[in-house]
This record gives C-alpha cells, structure tokens and sequence, in this order.
C-alpha cells in the first residue's frame, strides 16, 4: 500500500511538472522585456529585470478586454444552448427506442465529423446570407454544432449506465419522462453534466476558425483571433504580450472551474443514490 | 398510457426544434463539403462533377502519401498516450484525498487555455535560439535537439504537443465517469477480498468502458482533424514530415484556392470515421451494465 | 436490499410529482410557448441588428508590421467618411489567417467592398473584381510608371484588377562588425556569398537563410533560381525545373548550407529576424522588419546594421518579396465609394503621410522613387538607397510563370524549399530531389 502510493505521488509530481511546464515558460516570458527576451545569454527560468508592460500593453493598448467579454459571452451562451439541448437529447437516445433513434444517433456524430477547417468555408454563405455575418449571434447558432454532438454521446454513454430500476420506479408512480428526467436521472448524472458542461465551455473558449472568419471587426472578435491578430504582426510576434494574454485568457477559466470541479468530486459520488 | 405517450411526445418535440434549427445551419454547407470532394472547384468557381478523380489524383501524389503516414501516425500515438496518461491520471486524482481540489484544476489547464496559446508556448519552448529545453541540455552539457529542424524531433514536438493538450480531456472526462461508480460496488468487492489491481481490472475498468469509448472515439475524431498544431509549429515541414490532412487541405484548398482537392484531402477519413461510430455506437448499446 | 429502500424514497418522491402534474402540465405548455418566443424573438432581433447602413465601405486587410501604418489608415478612413458622407471600417487579419478569410468571403460572394490582395491573389480571384484601369491610371499619372512586379500582379488580360499600394523590399540586411571582424566585404554575388559564409562562419557568426515551409524561403529560393538562370516555370506554363542550371544551384546551395545553421530547415517568417535580433548572426536576406524591431529594442546590433542589394548571379540579379494590392470586389454595394476612397489614398498627401506613418515599411511600387526620397522616415535606414534600388530587380516569385492559382499553389506548396531541402539533408540524390520536384509542379501546372 505506501509502495503503491509512492508510486502515485512520484506519477502526479511528473504529470504536474508536464502540465505547469509551458505555463511557467509563458509566465516568465510574460515578464520580460523585449530585450532580456531576445537575449541569447539570459536564463529561460528567471527574470533579471521583470517588467509589467506586457500585460500593460496588453490590456490598455488592445481590445483585450473586448475579446474577454465577448469570449465569454459567446462560451457561456452557447454552453447553455449545447447542455440543454444535448441532455435532452441524450436521454431521448438513452432510454426511449423511438422510430429512427439509431439514426439521430449517429447523424449527430456525422455532423461533428466534417471539420471544422472544411465546412467553415460553405457556413459562412449561409451566415451571410441569414445577415448574421460579422456579430457574436454567428458564433452562437454555429458553435452548438460541435458542441452538441460530443456531449449528446457522452451523456447518452452515462445514462445508459445509469441503474433503470430508479428510473422504473419513478415511472410506475406517474412521473413522465420528462419529469423523471429532470427530477431523477439529471441529479444522478450530474458529474457526467458537469464534465460536458467543461467540454463545451472548453470548444467555445478556444475556438478560432469560425470567429476569424465569421466576425470582422476587431471589436467584436473573440480571445484567440484578436490576439494573435494583434500581435503577430508579419514576422513579428510579441511575445511578451502575446504570453500575458495566453496566462490571462486560461487562469480565470481554471480558478472557474476549479470551484465547480472540487464541488462534484466532492460531494456528489453516487452517494446519492444511497 | 395516453397521457403518458402525449407526455412523452411533449417531452420531445421539445428537442427537436433546437436540433432542427442547428442541423439545418449545417446541413447545405456539410452536403455541399461532402459534394466539393467530387468536383474539380476552386474557390469562388463550382467546378464540374469528375467523380473520384481527385482521390485518385492525390493517393498517386507522395505528399498524399506521407500525409496519410503523418495523420495515423500522430493520431495513434498521441491518442493512446493520452488515454493512458489520462486514465492514470483519473485514478490518483480520484484516490488522492488531500488538496484535491487545486490538483484537478492545475490538470485542467492544458486543455482550457486557447489552443493557439498554449501551442505559441511551445513554440517558445522548442524554439532553435532561445528555447528554453535545449538551454536545459546545454548547460548540462548536451547537445541541442533539432526539435522542429529533423524529421523525427518534429514528429516528436506534434505529439508531445498534442499529448500535453489532450490528456485532461481523458482525465477529466474518467474522473467524471469513476465519480459515478457506486462506492458499494467496491465495498462488496473488498468484502469478496479482492487487491486494488483486481478491482481496478474487474470492476472500475468494465464500468468505464462506456466512456472509455466514447471519448476515444471523440478524440480521434478530434486528433485526426487537428490543424493549429502542425501549423503553428511547422506548416508541415520540415519537407512535409509532419503534415496532415486539415493542412494539407489547408495548402490545397486554401491558399492554393483548389477547394476540391482541399475538401478530399479533409474528407479523406470520412468513411473510416463513420464505420468507427457505427461500431462502436453498437458497442455501446449492448453494453447493459445493470 | 438497496432496491426497496430506493423504491420507497422516490415513492415519496412521486407523489410529490404527482400533486403538482397538473399545475406542471399548464406551466409546462406555457413555458414551451415563451420558449418558443423567445427563441423566434432573438432570431429576429439578430436580424434587425445586423441591418447595416448602406453607406458602409468595409476594408479587409492585414496586420501591418507596424502598427501605425493601420492608425494612419483608420484616421484617413475617418477623414475620408466625413468628406463624403459615409462610414468607413477597417478590418484587419493576422497575415497567418489571411488567405483562410478571403477564400472564405470569396467562395461566399460577399463580405468586404475593398480587399487586400497579395502576390498571386489578384490574378486567382480576377473574376470577384472589378476593373480599375481608371484608377491606376489615375495613379500612374501623378507618380508615374508602377515597376513591372506590379504589373505581373495586378494587370491581366491588359485590365488592372487591383491597385498595387506598396511591397516591403528584401535586401540582405548584414552585420558591418562581423563582416569587418571577418575582413570582408558585403557579398555583391553569389560566389562572394558563398566565401563571405565561410569565413563569417569560422568566427561563429553564420549567415541564416531559411530552407523551411515558410515564405522566406520561397522568395529568396526563387531569387537563387532565377539569378542561376534556372526557371521551375517558364513563360508558357511548363514545367523546367528539370536544367543543368537548377542543378548549378542545388550545388550551390549545398555547399552553402555547409556554413548554415541546421535551424534553418524549421524557420518560419520570424526564424531570420531572431538570428540578427539574438546578435548571432550575420547575414539575412529579409523585409524592414529586423531592422525596425532593432532600432526600437537592440540599439547596440542597430547601429552594426548595413544593407546590400541581394546578390547577382550568373543571369543576372533578382528580388523576391511580398506585394500589397487593393481590389474591389464585385459583390460590393458601394463600388463608386470605393474607387473614391482608393482616389484618396493615393492622394500625393495622403499616400507620402502613410508611407511616413508605416516608418518606411510600405515602399512604394513606382520606378520614379524621387517624389519619396525627401520623406523623414528613411532616416532610420541604413544605406537606404538600397531600398529604392530594389524595386527595379524586383519580380512575383515564380517570374516569369503565368500569374493565378497554379502559381499560388506552388508557391504555398513549398516544393522549391522543399527539393533544396530533401538534397542537401542527403535525403535524396539530386536527380530524385529534382524528379520529385519535376513531379510535384507537373499536378499543378498540367494542361
């Protein structure tokens, strides 16, 4: 037993160290100027000369901030929609054998299966088209297309695991799906939603090929285009910048998340059930 | 009985709309994808109908080729590797009881942050001057790694890469499945007098494989398609060694405004992938657990 | 055991669904209503929001290197808005995502009324642009002739398509210490160059020309070739890379790789400047850009830095770089306004003032350099006239291919960066390096 868990802290330790590895790049960099950066000589891990300016730069003379807000805006609405939607879905397939069912199943991975890369090219004539081109609302109809897809089949995957007699029992004494639905199944498989609730967060956060080309103006644009498109100038990067805004568009998510992470792992075992 | 089936058709005609909504934004441009693949297009130009000429065209083309190479390559390793690191990272975290909660936020991290940052990371990592894991090497007295120059370091760099962005996607998504396991289930299984390994291999491990499948199925998918990192870091080269299908289509299609080939290049899997689904969607709805 | 206590927890459960299923029933229909208010309500409103006015002129372009070029061009945009009564908006892209946006907004026949268009664009999407002869002539009366690059790019079919703006010259950019450290001159052909990065490289100061997947590559690739006398092209479309003067230039460049830096082969656009920025290296062939970046952050390489023209060689001396062009598009509600506004930018003021705002970035494309050269922002250059002599040497990198698409298809595909790679690694022969490449351009340029 404390061989065993020997092993797991030396695992961990390993694994930190691979995760926080970039980051602690990032950061350092993000506190250098120009010159230290661009410094043959200069140790990677430390800063002789810390300076602030990057993230200064960064936040008065670029529409940081406006890309955070509309990041978030556009992530949490369509987080919302994707969740909704893929629960419902979801248990639909799970658990009720309606005409067409296997088909929907799959259609709905068939979807997710053109990329992204591709299919960007024929969705923006029909964004034009329905004048949604160059505003958020673009982003907010055509990211629950990636969304849904995966979180449909994961929840599908957990609620077909999911004990029936609970559900049954529910049945027998005059609930309806729905209500069984939402009263039963969704506080059981809350671990399971909060993981698709991150992974959908996660799609919309980082995505970058609908924003480039669906929104045009600098304001309205999201974190990863109007960064990268400020500060990758040519053959010029900023990396000081750039750096800070890598840190600042992943550390508020996280300290998110880190709440609502330690919430379901925590408490919510299926204890419930008990 | 009725008011339960008009329940139930109110229930999930409920659904519907919303999907129709979506899915029929996708529907013309995904068929129209689907229709490029057959044509000779160009961008802004509908070319005319040439069946598979493009897919023979492109498996005659040694670019083609090692793209394909370069595709399975990546995606079998870096998929693998990130279910195994994952798995076990799940396991300890869900072992784990102290400071838990900062732990499982850290992992988070490489899968949060905006892929085209943490990938400019890496570049700054990997970079020939001023990376800092050949400053590591050097003043330990080895030599630099040629992390993006030679064929098999660049290769190395796009799994890594890919490697350290995807694993919490398995870790998390694991940890969210053993979370979901019953905590008698384990207790009786003690009671049988079974060792940790035991549990693990008869018990969580066939309790995970719903989702176990699930998120390999996703992740190749998400693998194969993968653009931002070749290009980020080497466009494909160094002499096209580690190009792959969304670049290639990208150079193609793109740039080089051959829409029709970019989209058989992107489509090229397509069949491939949808066997999988359909394989392991059975898997999946034979799989009663209780 | 478990079953039955989990039968009577939810039995009590149940019958609290039970007492309100009717009052759910009622709430959930009206609920399902507003929903579907709400939904066709935000549908609409989208809409409704997304109505522009109609005197919207929208520009496309890039990220420009220096920052206060794109200032200069919003202020003109308002300058411009208010004399005639319009809005003008600016959108810029990182150069990266560049190609990916246009192609987007051209295989979707709308989008911006004015874009940019570089190199190759011109003639591959010639037929979503509308002739403006009457502008350049316009422009060509008040500065005179364009150089010929201008007219391989944006004239086709005897039509201008495009108005070429500027382009960022390429000269070598070159160390003054460690050339006189090494007790040489500045290389004036190839051969010199070639001894120059011998001895540059014995005091540990290389030169660095990238032969990676990036535009650096190809443009100064394609220089070589042409200064060989070797065309991947010729005139007609066909494919002639396979000469003996392509092989005099493999050679060439095998033996010059000798005194490179293996990095080389993974540079991207940033490789060149970072190996002048990082004070190690000698001897780049690249834009302004390094030489900008070290007047504001490295004062000590600045004052170190010289330019020469690129080298000569056998058939002559070539430059190879990249070229801005403003198109308007046929899709585009507000043609009249746009051609307007392009009037306007090349208004003698307008047009010096964003010269001087782009710190001399933006060179202009004409032969007669002289309405310029009284511009304060050369003074940051050294060796300046370098940078007006370039233009005359200058040509679209495959010159004297036809330009369009198969051109920009080989020029993405890195197939000339490529063939010198795969021989000097020794990971093919030079006749294979050559028949692969022969291969490659062959799917592109078939009839």
């Amino acid at each position: 037993m404390r061989r065993s868990s020997f092993l797991n802290i030396i695992f961990i330790v390993i694994i930190l160290i691979f995760v926080l590895y970039p980051f602690y790049a990032m950061f350092i960099a993000s506190l250098k100027s120009p010159q230290e950066l661009y410094n043959i000589k200069a140790n990677p891990f430390c800063v002789q000369k810390p300076t602030l300016n990057n993230y200064i730069t960064l936040l008065r003379k670029t529409n940081f901030l406006h890309w955070f807000l509309n990041s978030t805006i556009v992530t949490i609405s369509t987080t919302i929609i994707s969740i909704t939607v893929s629960v419902l879905a979801a248990y639909a397939l799970a658990r009720l054998n309606f005409i067409g069912s296997k088909v929907l199943g799959v259609g709905i991975f068939i979807v997710y299966l053109v990329p992204q890369t591709l299919l960007f090219v024929s969705l923006s004539r029909v964004i034009n088209s329905l004048n949604l081109s160059n505003s958020l609302w673009s982003l907010i109809f055509t990211y629950p297309t990636f969304q849904i897809p995966f979180s449909t089949w994961l929840l599908m995957g957990y609620f077909r695991s999911l004990p029936r007699e609970v559900e049954e029992a529910a049945e027998v004494d005059g609930a309806s799906k729905l209500k069984t639905l939402l009263k039963i199944v969704i506080p059981m498989a809350f671990p399971a939603i909060i993981t698709v609730t991150l992974f959908c967060f996660v799609l919309s956060w980082g995505e970058m090929i609908y924003a480039l080309t669906f929104i045009s103006e600098s304001l309205k644009q999201t974190l990863s285009v109007g960064t990268t498109t400020e500060l990758i100038r040519g053959d010029m990067f900023y990396w000081g910048p750039l750096m800070a805004g890598g840190l600042l568009s992943a550390l508020p998510v996280v300290l998110a998340f880190s709440f609502l992470v330690d919430y379901y792992v925590s408490g919510l075992s299926a204890g419930a059930i008990k | 009985m009725r008011r339960k089936l008009r329940e139930n058709l109110i229930g999930f005609s409920f659904i519907l709309p919303s999907l129709i909504i979506i899915f029929s934004l996708v529907t013309i441009p995904l068929i129209m994808s689907f229709y490029l693949c057959f044509t000779d297009s160009q961008i802004g130009k509908l070319g005319r109908f040439i069946g598979i000429s493009n897919f023979k065209l492109l498996l005659e083309n040694s670019v083609f080729q090692i793209t394909i190479y370069n595709s399975l390559l990546f995606t079998f390793i870096s998929v693998i590797l990130k279910l195994l690191i994952g798995l076990g990272t799940a396991l300890i975290l869900y072992n784990l009881k102290f400071s838990g909660k900062s732990l499982r936020a850290i992992i988070l991290l490489p899968w949060v942050i905006p892929s085209v940052f943490g990938i400019l990371g890496w570049l700054w990592i990997l970079d020939p001057l001023y990376g800092s894991l050949n400053w590591i090497f050097q003043y330990f007295g080895f030599s630099k790694i040629p992390w993006l120059s030679s064929i098999f370091w660049a290769r190395f760099s796009i799994i890594l890469v890919n490697t350290w962005r995807g694993f919490p996607f398995f870790a998390i998504g694991f940890l969210g499945a053993l979370v979901g396991i019953p905590k008698e289930i384990y207790e009786a299984a003690s009671i049988d007098g079974t060792n940790s390994f035991q549990k693990f291999w008869f018990v969580t491990f066939p309790l995970l494989k719903p989702t176990l499948l699930v998120l390999t199925l996703f992740s190749i998918v998400m693998t194969i398609s993968d653009f931002s990192i070749v290009y980020i870091l080497t466009r494909g080269g160094p002499v096209n060694s580690t190009h792959v299908f969304a670049t290639l289509a990208y150079q193609f299609g793109l740039s080089g405004g051959q829409i029709g080939i970019g989209a058989a290049i992107s489509l090229f899997m397509f069949p491939f992938l949808i066997f999988s689904a359909i394989f392991i969607l059975r898997i999946i709805s034979k799989e009663e657990i209780y | 055991m478990p079953q039955k206590e989990v039968r009577v927890k939810y039995l009590n459960l149940s019958t609290y669904i039970k007492k309100f299923s009717l009052k759910e029933e009622k709430n959930m229909k009206k609920f399902k209503k507003v929903f579907y208010i709400l939904i066709i309500g935000l549908f609409l409103l989208s809409l409704i929001s997304a109505q522009q006015q109609s005197k919207l002129l929208t520009i496309l372009t890039w990220a420009n290197f220096v920052p206060e070029s794109d200032q200069y061009l919003a202020k003109l945009a308002e300058e411009f808005g208010k004399k005639y009564n319009a809005q003008v908006r600016i959108d810029i892209v990182s150069l990266n995502d560049f190609s990916a946006k246009l192609a987007a907004e051209i295989q979707s026949n709308s989008g911006h009324d004015i874009i940019l268009l570089m190199n190759y664009s011109t003639a591959l999407y010639k037929n979503y642009l509308i002739p403006v002869n009457d502008v350049v002539s316009r422009v060509q009366i008040i500065y005179g002739s364009y150089v010929s690059a201008a007219k391989e790019a944006a004239m086709i079919e005897g039509n201008w398509y495009s108005v070429p703006c500027y382009y960022t010259p390429s000269p070598g950019v070159y160390r003054k210490d460690y050339f006189a450290q090494a007790g040489i001159n500045p290389p004036d052909t190839y051969d010199e160059l070639l001894k120059v990065a011998e001895k540059l490289y014995k005091i540990g100061h290389p030169i660095g020309l990238p032969i990676s997947h990036c535009g650096d590559s190809n443009d100064w690739l394609f220089m070589l070739l042409n200064s060989f006398g070797a065309k991947a092209i010729d005139s007609k479309g066909n494919v002639t890379i396979n000469s003996p003067q392509t092989r005099k230039a493999m050679e060439y460049v095998k033996e010059l790789s000798k005194y490179m830096p293996p990095d080389i082969l993974a540079w991207d656009g940033s490789g060149n400047n970072k190996w002048i920025l990082s004070g190690v290296g000698s001897y780049i062939i690249n834009s302004m850009s390094v030489v900008a970046a070290a007047k504001s952050d490295f004062p000590d390489i600045y004052k170190n830095i010289g330019l020469v023209l690129p080298p000569k060689g056998p058939a002559g001396r070539f430059e190879t770089t990249s070229m801005y062009s403003y198109g308007i598009t046929k899709w585009s509600k507000n043609q009249t306004l746009a051609k307007q506004f392009l009037r306007f930018l090349f208004e003698e003021n307008n047009f010096k003032s964003w010269v001087e705002a782009s710190k001399g970035y933006n060179m202009p494309l004409f032969t007669n350099m002289t309405k310029f050269k009284t511009l304060q922002c050369w003074g940051i250059y050294p060796d300046v006239e370098v940078l007006f002599n370039v233009g005359k040497l200058y040509h679209l990198p495959l010159w004297p291919a036809p330009a369009g698409g198969s051109a920009q298809l080989t020029y993405d595909s890195y197939i000339i960066p490529d063939m010198f790679a795969n021989y000097i690694t020794g990971r093919m022969s030079m006749d294979d390096a050559i028949k692969w490449a022969e291969q490659q351009l062959t799917q592109i340029w078939k009839k």
